[in-house]
């Protein structure tokens, strides 16, 4: 197992190698770039400059040598751990990240957490009540929910819920006066200002969870050791429960693969409509304004997160499904 | 079950006392959305327009501009600003009572520095040093008195002067301009300080107990919101925690002055900026159709410019025949827009020898078809609908056009690199009407003049306006230009839309101007809130 962790790991550096050459190379071979953007952004009259001007700062972030030679430069600071400095603001990149990672992880934790506590009840009961009402309607249900675009469903709840009914709060995570409330009084305001987005940020995501719980709980049911169970007398609620969805959920774990990397990605419609300033409009805004270091920073960080997903998804098979072994002596 | 039904009841009451916790504007703060986080507080690397709009109550300028009074200069950190007699040189007599935050004094050498500053391109002040293009040097004569000399007298310097900025040289002195610690709490001078920042949340400003000059405010706080999204700024300001809304979408201005017009609650506003929209015809010789004027008269005439009006922007916007913005003085209200006629098209588009095949195309007498690329910028929804209108009064004259609409930073690097057969977009011109750099022959290459004009007679006008320090003559040669550029249409004028701004009713005495209603003079320092509000 220690060994297979090893071995794994040293195929995550050059992956990781990889992936960060090729989003390097592209983002740079775009066309725009940072310093004509901030020139000729406005398209405003007084934005005429000479071209010396313009040649000089792309100098001073070295955007006029070759792309390989900024590459390098840009691995020689990340193995200091340095990801540089926003051409923005001149802020860390690591700093600007960070800053807005706790909102993202927080909204997308709550969504997710709703997504499985949700889906995997409804899953197993429409797939152990198959062809019946219920499986029919939470199957439409989903799917409706699924088919509903996301920035209409916000707009409608911004205008509807936040403005007509009056009824939720709609800028931001806080209140400007969160700093003065109690314990309960910060916690009801960040309840009330999440109601929105973390709904925006859930409904959508039913459809599939729910689906594959059903299929995978439908599969097992079909199984021998099931049969055998049935055959031994155990009580339906015991074999459905105790046997049946725990294997049942092992294609759930894949899951986790692809629950890190999207911790951290937030929506950038969502956090726009909201005004809540988490990393999906950090990524929007970087690319808009050809902002290298960000956008490097930040698909760099997503890069490591699903490396490691898969890696802790594929740990977590052995943990759950004995037929699963990493241990030295299988091929 | 039961337990479901205990958790959805807490997390109702939860909800309710987050309601219950109301918001109630203050009487004397004055509520705004930004669209976008500052990057620097700092009047020599910023570059972003809500910056600027922060910026401004935190630095005095040399001299304030009172864009409705025919840009009158008002004093502002300088008491006197004179001219020398050959019109290089400007000297600005300072006052002797204006402090920094920290209480030292506004000098000359803060002046001095501050231009240099914005002359080190490490500083990114790029959008500043187009004004000191012919500069020829700047001085402190003592601590009070400023004098900067260019080398050929410009009518338009006088604005590159008022507009100075200083900045504490005893905080920035070698200093990184994009210093990000010195960037969060800005030191300056003028009517408010930065009180509160909350990064993605909200810049509140206080008054600065150490500004004594005029105008008085007011207010004596403002609350800017990070508010992206313009849908949210307008449901916030619906709800009441903003004061205005400024530069409105049509649809949305109009469907909320449908439903709130007749009460008190809410102030709309419509007016003329120095914005204005065009189709620019690349003429210089890289493609064979817009090197001809007679070519681009008969676009002009095939597009139904009225109807666009009417219809895309509901009346909401002014019909203009050339290269001024419609309520600037140098705008000839003479000349008439060319008049939407597809028979006088098709006639010029003959004469130009684009002629009607068998097959009902246009070709030129080697066969070649008149068939073009039409550039659009992303998310310009009316330039699309433009453009489509364009496009089938084409078909009908036998001309076939393409859309082509790409994102904004590669429109923005084909327009600079002249890389485009036609496109539409708009202009944000400067107050003062200076087009010099739009259609001066030498703009060619590296200027703005993107679609390769040269007329030499447009060029000895431009070149007498930039020296012609008496406003009357200035006008009539400004005319001189309006008739010979509307003679050539190297664009097609398309309108000035009007800016659209709703104010929330408690607000007081808003006067809108060229450049918004921030930028009126007095401002913000004329308004007020209702009385017992």
């Amino acid at each position: 197992m220690g060994q297979y962790l090893l071995r794994r790991l040293l195929v995550i550096l050059p992956t990781l190698l990889g992936i960060s050459l090729v989003t390097f190379i592209i983002i740079h071979l775009a066309p725009g770039d940072p310093v004509s953007l901030q020139y000729g952004g406005a398209l405003s009259q007084k934005h005429a400059v000479t071209r010396k001007h313009i040649d000089r700062l792309k100098q001073l972030y070295h955007l006029d040598e070759p792309v390989l030679q900024q590459y390098g430069r840009w691995l020689g600071r990340l193995i200091r751990l340095d990801f540089g400095n926003s051409m923005i603001d001149n802020k860390p990149v690591t700093e600007k990240i960070f800053e807005r990672l706790p909102l993202t992880l927080g909204l997308n934790l709550v969504s997710f957490l709703l997504i499985f506590a949700v889906s995997i009840p409804l899953g197993t009961k429409a797939a152990l009540r198959r062809g019946g009402w219920f499986d029919r309607a939470s199957g439409t249900a989903v799917f409706l929910l699924y088919s509903l675009p996301v920035p209409w469903i916000a707009l409608m709840m911004l205008i509807y819920l936040g403005v007509e009914w009056d009824l939720l709060p709609i800028v931001g995570i806080m209140s400007d006066h969160y700093e003065t409330l109690g314990f309960t009084g910060k916690l009801a305001d960040l309840t009330a200002h999440a109601v929105m987005p973390v709904f925006c940020l859930t409904y959508t995501g039913l459809a599939f969870v729910t689906k594959l719980t059903r299929i995978s709980v439908l599969e097992t049911a079909g199984q021998e050791f099931i049969r055998a169970a049935r055959a031994r007398g155990l009580s339906e609620r015991s074999i459905n429960y105790r046997h049946a969805l725990k294997n049942a959920l092992i294609p759930v774990i894949t899951l986790f693969g692809s629950l890190l990397p999207a911790l951290i990605s937030g929506s950038v419609i969502v956090e726009r409509i909201f005004s809540l300033p988490g990393i999906g409009q950090l990524f929007f805004e970087s690319i808009l304004y050809r902002d290298y270091p960000t956008i490097m920073g930040l698909s760099f960080f997503s890069a490591v997160l699903t490396l490691l997903g898969i890696l802790v998804a594929d740990l977590l098979y052995a943990v759950v499904d004995p037929r699963i072994s990493y241990s030295g002596g299988r091929a | 079950m039961k337990i479901q039904a205990r958790a959805a009841l807490i997390l109702a009451l939860i909800i309710f006392a987050g309601c219950g916790t109301g918001f109630r504007k203050e009487p004397r703060s004055f509520y705004f959305p930004l669209s976008g986080e500052p990057n620097y507080l700092n009047y020599v690397p910023y570059t972003s327009s809500y910056e600027a709009s922060v910026i401004g109550y935190l630095y005095q300028s040399m001299q304030q501009i009172d864009y409705n009074r025919g840009s009158k200069l008002l004093p502002g950190l300088a008491t006197n600003v004179t001219l020398s007699a050959d019109k290089r040189t400007y000297t600005c007599y300072m006052r002797r009572d204006v402090t920094w935050e920290d209480g030292k004094p506004v000098t000359a050498h803060d002046v001095v520095f501050t231009c240099r500053m914005i002359l080190d391109p490490k500083s990114g002040a790029q959008n500043k040093i187009a004004g000191f293009k012919d500069l020829a040097g700047f001085k402190a004569l003592n601590d009070y008195t400023f004098r900067i000399t260019f080398k050929v007298p410009d009518v338009t310097a006088k604005y590159t002067v008022a507009g100075l900025t200083p900045i504490p040289r005893h905080i920035w002195q070698g200093k990184d301009m994009r210093d990000k610690t010195l960037n969060r709490k800005p030191v300056g001078n003028g009517p408010f300080r930065l009180q509160e920042w909350k990064t993605g949340r909200h810049i509140i400003l206080a008054a600065n107990p150490r500004y004594r000059q005029q105008p008085k405010f007011y207010f004596n706080r403002i609350v800017y919101k990070l508010i992206p999204e313009s849908a949210a700024q307008q449901a916030a300001l619906r709800k009441g925690l903003l004061d205005a809304v400024v530069n409105m979408r049509a649809h949305s201005w109009l469907r909320m002055k449908e439903r709130y017009g007749k009460g008190n609650k809410f102030r709309f506003f419509n007016y003329s900026t120095t914005a204005y929209s065009q189709i620019a015809w690349q003429g210089n010789g890289s493609n064979p159709f817009f090197h001809d004027y007679r070519v681009r008269q008969a676009m002009t005439h095939a597009l139904n410019r009225p109807e666009i009006i009417r219809t895309l922007r509901k009346g909401l916007a002014v019909p203009i025949s050339g290269p001024f913005y419609p309520t600037s003085w140098a705008y000839d209200r003479s000349v008439q827009p060319l008049a939407f006629d597809q028979q006088r098209a098709a006639q010029l588009l003959d004469a130009a020898g684009w002629k009607l095949n068998s097959s009902g195309l246009r070709t030129d007498s080697n066969g070649r078809p008149f068939s073009f690329e039409m550039m659009l910028p992303q998310g310009s929804t009316t330039g699309r609908e433009i453009a489509v209108i364009l496009k089938n009064a084409l078909t009908r004259l036998g001309i076939r056009m393409e859309i082509r609409t790409l994102e904004w930073s590669v429109f923005n690097k084909r327009l600079n690199e002249r890389d485009f057969t036609a496109c539409i977009f708009s202009w944000n011109s400067t107050v003062d009407p200076d087009v010099y750099d739009l259609w001066h022959s030498s703009m060619r290459k590296t200027g703005l003049n993107l679609v390769g004009y040269n007329n030499p007679r447009v060029d000895r006008l431009l070149e007498q306006a930039k020296q012609a320090f008496d406003r009357n003559r200035r006008q009539r040669i400004s005319h001189q230009i309006h008739r010979e550029i509307h003679r050539d249409q190297p664009y097609t004028f398309l309108y000035a839309a009007k800016q659209l701004d709703v104010f929330a009713g408690r607000i007081k005495g808003v006067e809108p101007s060229p450049r918004g209603p921030f930028d009126a003079w007095p401002g913000l320092a004329g308004w007020t809130t209702a009385a017992g509000e």
